[in-house]
């Protein structure tokens, strides 16, 4: 995995990065896939450092936003086969997963990838049961009951004519 | 899953609205029962933004009537349940409430109606529940056609619309239960070939004639699928 990179200021073309999870698994990645996260790139441009600790990404999340950034760096590949690798991308996934990968890919402003693990969420959320959206996204219910039967009574069209889902 | 050691706690509301925002508007509504922090991110201008249609402040600024409102989602559902008047009152504009799709109305003077410049046959009205200024009421013709024309380009995209024609019925209306045919074409400028489905629908349904002369308006549609070029008929 690791490459020929770094071999000081005269051959920088190809620099590469070595960026840092959490739980301190260590990914050389080459600067040109860097840059596509507009917070990596600002890292970059402050500091001459080029080791990056990510403090609030797991090994498991990094490894994947990674090859998703190389791949799309990668200037031999077609616009099309990129838009079909995002497509697979987040095919499959669990909730919990594009959960994780959402986050990051916020913190780390991958915006193509923050709205395409967006949408592939939304796609999983619709027509679910708010019992469904509270425990995938673990949130604690913070209404009172009669607070959430207002709630309910105010929007009531979006409650009535469908059957909701909880799986 | 909760046993897992994780960084993640919960996710912060910008990140929450962008999901909702790929959602539905009625998921949108949902969501705000889920917690306080989700109603906040549900009720974002955010989200109700890509609910709108893209064009809409172009659709919207044809209207002598502005809208105040303070939220994106109360401006939604003004949209939806007040049909606002544009292009000079020529037509009304709204939003379906579920999907956030353009529909539009045509006012009796945009549609063509034949014999409409005959008095014997036609006569110009006004009615206090119609939106519009003028109705066109229907004396007596031996043909009735009516026939109205719409720049597909104003529609949603990806959209199946209908068409329906609203009309009222008077007290004394006669002639009207035989069948009609109806249809909805795309009508491309460069030529005058056409296609589309022809429908048989009843103004007057045949059966039950007696009770329709209490019914305030009706409506019959005829479905076709939209598609970007041309216009509709």
């Amino acid at each position: 995995m690791v490459t020929t990179d770094e071999k000081g200021p005269l051959t920088a073309k190809k620099k590469s990065v070595i960026i840092r999870s959490c739980d301190g698994d260590e990914f050389l990645v080459s600067e040109s896939a860097a840059v596509l996260s507009t917070s990596l790139k600002k890292i970059l441009e402050e500091k001459e450092d080029r080791l990056i600790h990510l403090s609030d990404i797991d090994n498991k999340t990094l490894a994947m936003v990674i090859a998703y950034l190389s791949t799309h760096a990668d200037d031999g590949l077609s616009d099309d086969l990129k838009r079909s690798f995002d497509q697979e991308f987040v095919s499959g996934k669990e909730f919990d997963v594009l959960k994780y990968l959402v986050l990051a890919t916020d913190t780390l402003q991958v915006t193509c990838l923050c709205y395409t693990v967006a949408k592939k969420m939304a796609d999983i959320m619709k027509n679910k049961l708010v019992e469904w959206v509270r425990r995938e996204f673990d949130i604690q219910n913070d209404y009172t009951p009669e607070a959430e039967a207002e709630i309910r009574r105010l929007d009531a069209w979006a409650w009535d004519d469908r059957q909701l889902e909880d799986d | 899953m909760a046993d897992e050691i994780s960084p993640l706690f919960s996710l912060p509301e910008d990140c929450i609205a962008n999901i909702i925002s790929f959602t539905s508007p009625k998921d949108a509504c949902r969501a705000t029962a889920v917690s306080l922090g989700f109603k906040s991110a549900a009720e974002s201008d955010a989200v109700w933004d890509r609910f709108l249609p893209p064009d809409y402040k172009e659709v919207v600024s044809g209207s002598n009537s502005p809208l105040t409102c303070s939220t994106k989602k109360e401006f939604y559902f003004s949209l939806c349940e007040s049909p606002l008047l544009i292009d000079g009152g020529k037509m009304s504009f709204r939003l379906s409430r579920s999907t956030g799709k353009k529909c539009y109305m045509l006012c009796a003077r945009e549609v063509e109606i034949a014999w409409i410049h005959t008095p014997m046959h036609w006569t110009w009205t006004s009615l206090p529940e119609s939106r519009f200024a003028e109705v066109a009421e229907l004396l007596s013709v031996c043909w009735l056609e009516i026939r109205g024309t719409l720049r597909s380009q104003m529609l949603s995209p990806k959209t199946n619309y209908s068409a329906y024609l609203v009309f009222k019925l008077s007290e004394n209306h006669y002639g009207l239960h035989c069948s009609s045919k109806a249809s909805v074409k795309v009508v491309k400028e460069s030529t005058t070939k056409t296609e589309g489905d022809i429908n048989t629908v009843y103004i007057v349904p045949p059966t039950n004639r007696a009770s329709e002369v209490s019914m305030q308006a009706a409506t019959f549609a005829a479905f076709k699928k939209c598609r970007r070029p041309g216009s509709i008929q």
